[in-house]
C-alpha cells in the first residue's frame, strides 16, 4: 500500500463483499451489526439497497460491488452483516456497508510495501495487489459525498 | 386514606390545577382581544373556575378557591374585559400557580393573596359580595410587640399579655433594650422595652390578635405566621433528571433488544411443536414489553411543538400592556411532537423576537393611525413540518427594520457597505454579533439587536434564518430547522407487501373501492368519483417504482387526502392500524427524497416510508397524470 493510502490511518480492516475484498480504515468503523429490515427507497441507484435503523438513526446501506460495478462470484447467503462507518470523528454522519465477512487486519507498515494502482472511480482511493487479490480502498469522504448529492 | 393514594391524588390535583390555570389564562388573553371568541368560551371558563374552586378547598388550598371566587365576581357581566381587569386576573392566576407549586412562604402567600383579592374586588360586578381576605391560621407565630412609651399610663402590663400567650402553647421571648436611656434619664413610668415572641400553637389570627385588643392603640404590633397550620402537603413525586446521553443509550439498548428478539425467531421455528408454542408465547410477551419500553422512552424525549409557543400569548399581552400598545397575536402551530431539544432551543429565540416585535416593531396606536394602519398591530406565527424541516414564520405589520441606522451601524463596524440596504445585506449584517451591543439598542431603536443570539440558537440546531423587512410594513423572519425525529399520528397502509405511512392529519376519508367504474380516465389523468366530485388519483405504485398491479382491484381501498385545500386520492391494497409513530429523518445520513417526509418506525420494529401528501400531488401534476 502506498503512503498515499495510509497517511492518516494505521490499521485497515479487510472485508469481503461476495468474493471481492475491500480495506476500511479501522478508525471510521463504529459498529458491526446484522443486516436486517432494509427499507428500499424510491429514486435510488442500484448500489443503495435501502436504509436501516441503527443507533437510533436511519442509515443508508451501500453495496460496494454495485458502486464499483464489479461482478465477483455471488455467495449463496449474501450480506448477513453491515459495518457502520462514521464520516469523521466530530461529525455525526453514518453509512453502512453490506458485508459477507470480516477477514484480517492490515497494518500500515505491511500496506506500504504493496503495489498500488489508481482505480477509475471517484469513491475509491486505490487498489492494491495483496496475495494475488485486488483490494479496493474506499474513499470514505467521497462515499459520504455520493450519498448527499442528487440522484444519478 | 392510604398515603400513596393521597400522594397520587395530590400530584393529580397539582397537575390539573396548572392545566386549569393555563386554560383560564388563555381565555383571558383571547377575550381581552376578541370579545366574540371570548364569549363563546366563557361558559367553559366559568365551569373550570367553579371546579377549581371546589377541588382547591378539598386539598387545603383555600386561597386558590378564594381567588377563583373573586374572579367569578369579575366575570359576572357579559361585557369585554378591560385591560386592567385582565391584568388583575392574570396577576391572580400567577399567584395561584406559584401557590400550587409551593413557591411561596406562608407570609408571602398571605401578602400576595390580600393584594390580589383587593385588586380583583375593585373590578367585581355590582351585587356581588367582595371576597374578604382569609382568616389566617398557623401553627408557629412570630409576634413583634413594641409598646409605646406611655404604655403604663393606663395600667397596662406587658407581662400579663405574655402570660396569656403562654396559655396557648410554648413561647420563646426575646426582649430588646436598645431604647433604655441612661440611668439619669430613666423614667420608671415609661416603657422602653420591646419584645419578640415566638409562639407554637394551633390557632387563628383573630384569637391571637384578641390578646392585644386592649392595648392596640398604645403599641406597634406585627403578627406573622412562620409555619402554616394547613395539613402538611405531601412531597410531590421526585423529579429525576435524565441526560440526553442516558436516553440515547436506553433507546439503543431497547433497539438492540428488539434486534436480538427478532434473531430468536428462526431458532424458535426449529423447535419441536410443543416447545415452539411455549417459547413463541414468551417471545410475544417479551416483544410487547420491549415495545412498551420503546414507547415510554420516546415520550421522554419528545414534546408537543406547541410547548415552544405556549408562553407567547401571555408575553404579548404583558409587553403590550407595559408599552401601551395594541397587539393581536395569531398562532397556527402544527400538532406534532418533536425532540425536546428543538422545543427547548426555540423558546428563547421566539421570546426574543416577540418582545422585539411588540416593543420596537409595532407602533403606538396613534402612530399607526397616522400611518394609515389599524390601531391594533398584528403578529402572525406559524409552525409546520415541510419535508424534513420545521418551518417557522414570524411576521409583524409594524414599522420594519430601521435601515438607515443599520447602515450607519454597519459602517461604524467597518463593514464595506453601499448606500442602499437590501434584504440580502440585512440578512448578512443584522445577525452579526457586533449589532447586539447595549449601546446599539438606542441607536437602532432595538430592531436587530440581539438577533445574533437568535441566530446562534437556530444554527446550533442545524437550521438557518431568513429575514425580509419592508419599511413601514413590517418584518418576516423564517426559520428552517432540520427535524431528526418527530411523533406523527399516522395511518399505516399496504401496497403489495410493502407497508407505507400517511399522516392522519391529511386523511379525509377511506373506504373500500366499490367497483372499477368508480375509477375513470380522461386523457392521461386518472380520477375517482367521490360524492359526485371528480378527484385526481395519484398512482403510488408508479411513485414507488413498484411493478404494475396484478391484484384484484376490487379488494383495494381508496384514501381521500387533503393538502393545501386540494383533494386527491390514492389507491392502496389494504389499511392497517392507526398509530402515533416515531418518524426519523433521512438526513443528515442521506439526501432528501421528494415525496418522502421521513422514515417511520413501525410497532413491530420494521421501517416504512412516510409519504408527504403535498409532494405526491406535485408529483402527479409533474407527470401529467397517468
Amino acid at each position: 500500500m502506498s503512503s498515499e493510502w495510509c497517511s492518516d490511518q494505521d490499521v485497515y480492516q479487510l472485508i469481503m463483499v461476495d468474493e471481492q475484498q475491500y480495506a476500511l480504515p479501522v478508525d471510521n468503523i463504529i459498529r458491526i451489526a446484522a443486516l436486517e429490515n432494509v427499507l428500499p427507497l424510491p429514486e435510488t441507484p442500484a448500489w443503495l439497497p435501502g436504509v436501516v435503523h441503527i443507533r437510533n438513526a436511519i442509515v443508508p446501506v451501500i453495496n460496494l460491488n454495485q458502486l464499483l460495478n464489479v461482478s465477483p462470484k455471488t455467495r449463496q447467503n449474501p450480506y448477513p452483516l453491515v459495518v457502520l462507518l462514521q464520516h469523521s470523528l466530530n461529525v455525526n454522519r453514518w453509512l453502512a456497508l453490506c458485508v459477507n465477512e470480516f477477514t484480517e487486519l492490515l497494518h500500515k507498515e505491511d500496506a506500504a510495501e504493496m503495489a498500488t494502482t489508481s482505480p477509475d472511480h471517484p469513491c475509491f482511493k486505490a487498489v492494491v495487489n495483496h496475495l494475488m487479490q485486488k483490494i479496493y480502498l474506499p474513499d470514505i469522504d467521497a462515499l459520504f459525498e455520493q450519498l448527499t448529492k442528487g440522484p444519478d | 386514606m392510604n398515603p400513596s393514594l393521597f400522594s397520587a391524588a395530590t400530584a393529580a390535583f397539582h397537575e390539573e390545577t396548572l392545566e386549569a390555570l393555563r386554560a383560564i389564562e388563555s381565555w383571558v388573553l383571547i377575550s381581552s382581544q376578541d370579545f366574540v371568541a371570548g364569549k363563546n368560551q366563557q361558559q367553559e371558563t366559568r365551569r373550570q373556575l367553579h371546579s377549581l374552586k371546589g377541588t382547591a378547598t378539598s386539598f387545603g388550598y383555600e386561597p386558590i378557591s378564594q381567588i377563583c371566587h373573586a374572579i367569578e365576581g369579575v366575570l359576572q357581566a357579559d361585557s369585554q374585559l378591560a385591560p386592567q381587569q385582565s391584568d388583575a386576573i392574570l396577576t391572580a392566576l400567577d399567584y395561584c400557580r406559584q401557590l400550587s407549586s409551593d413557591e411561596l412562604t406562608p407570609a408571602q402567600s398571605v401578602e400576595r393573596l390580600t393584594s390580589c383579592l383587593a385588586k380583583l374586588n375593585q373590578y367585581r360586578q355590582t351585587g356581588i359580595e367582595p371576597v374578604i381576605p382569609p382568616q389566617v391560621s398557623g401553627s408557629v407565630w412570630q409576634i413583634e410587640f413594641t409598646p409605646h412609651q406611655q404604655f403604663f399610663e393606663n395600667g397596662h402590663d406587658p407581662l400579663r399579655i405574655l402570660r396569656a400567650l403562654r396559655e396557648f402553647g410554648p413561647i420563646k421571648v426575646a426582649v430588646f433594650t436598645e431604647k433604655l436611656p441612661d440611668f439619669a434619664d430613666f423614667d420608671p413610668f415609661q416603657c422602653y422595652l420591646r419584645w419578640q415572641i415566638t409562639l407554637k400553637a394551633e390557632l387563628d389570627y383573630n384569637a391571637l390578635a384578641a390578646q392585644f385588643e386592649w392595648v392596640k392603640h398604645v403599641c406597634d404590633l406585627n403578627i406573622e405566621v412562620l409555619a402554616s397550620s394547613q395539613p402538611e402537603r405531601l412531597a410531590r413525586s421526585s423529579r429525576y433528571k435524565l441526560s440526553e446521553t442516558h436516553i440515547n443509550a436506553l433507546l439503543t439498548i431497547s433497539q438492540n433488544l428488539q434486534s436480538q428478539l427478532q434473531q430468536t425467531v428462526p431458532l424458535i421455528n426449529q423447535l419441536e411443536p410443543t416447545d415452539n408454542i411455549r417459547l413463541s408465547r414468551r417471545y410475544q410477551a417479551m416483544k410487547r414489553q420491549q415495545q412498551l419500553l420503546q414507547q415510554q422512552l420516546l415520550h421522554i424525549t419528545m414534546r408537543p411543538l406547541a410547548d415552544a409557543f405556549a408562553r407567547l400569548p401571555r408575553m404579548a399581552f404583558d409587553v403590550a400592556q407595559k408599552t401601551q400598545k395594541l397587539v393581536q397575536l395569531h398562532m397556527h402551530i402544527s400538532p406534532i411532537e418533536l425532540d425536546s431539544l428543538i422545543i427547548h432551543s426555540l423558546m428563547d429565540p421566539l421570546t426574543h423576537l416577540l418582545r422585539n416585535a411588540v416593543v420596537h416593531g409595532i407602533e403606538t396606536p396613534e402612530q399607526r393611525q397616522l400611518a394609515g394602519k389599524a390601531s391594533k398591530g398584528q403578529i402572525h406565527i406559524s409552525a409546520e413540518q415541510v419535508d424534513e424541516q420545521l418551518l417557522i414564520r414570524f411576521s409583524d405589520d409594524g414599522r420594519g427594520l430601521a435601515e438607515q441606522q443599520i447602515l450607519t451601524k454597519a459602517k461604524q463596524l467597518g463593514i464595506n457597505t453601499g448606500d442602499i440596504v437590501n434584504n440580502r445585506q440585512l440578512n448578512e449584517w443584522i445577525f452579526q454579533s457586533g449589532f447586539s451591543t447595549a449601546s446599539a439598542v438606542d441607536d437602532l431603536s432595538g430592531r436587530g439587536v440581539g438577533l445574533d443570539v437568535v441566530k446562534q440558537h437556530i444554527t446550533d440546531l442545524g437550521g438557518n434564518i431568513e429575514l425580509v423587512s419592508t419599511r413601514g410594513k413590517g418584518c418576516c423572519f423564517t426559520f428552517y430547522i432540520p427535524i431528526q425525529q418527530s411523533l406523527v399520528d399516522s395511518q399505516i397502509v399496504q401496497i403489495d407487501h410493502q407497508k407505507l405511512v400517511l399522516p392522519l392529519l391529511n386523511i379525509l376519508d377511506s373506504y373500500p373501492l366499490e367497483s372499477n367504474r368508480q375509477i375513470w380516465q380522461r386523457g392521461k389523468q386518472w380520477f375517482i368519483t367521490d360524492d359526485n366530485r371528480q378527484v385526481p388519483l395519484v398512482n403510488l405504485r408508479k411513485f414507488l417504482q413498484l411493478a404494475p398491479d396484478n391484484n384484484d382491484i376490487n379488494s383495494a381501498f381508496i384514501i381521500l387526502l387533503n393538502t393545501e385545500n386540494t383533494l386527491f386520492a390514492v389507491l392502496v391494497d389494504s389499511l392497517a392500524e392507526q398509530a402515533q409513530l416515531l418518524i426519523k429523518s433521512l438526513q443528515p445520513h442521506y439526501r432528501h427524497i421528494n415525496g418522502i417526509k421521513g422514515v417511520a418506525l413501525l410497532p413491530e420494529g420494521h421501517l416504512a416510508l412516510l409519504l408527504d401528501p403535498s409532494k405526491l400531488l406535485e408529483y402527479f401534476h409533474t407527470l401529467g397524470g397517468h
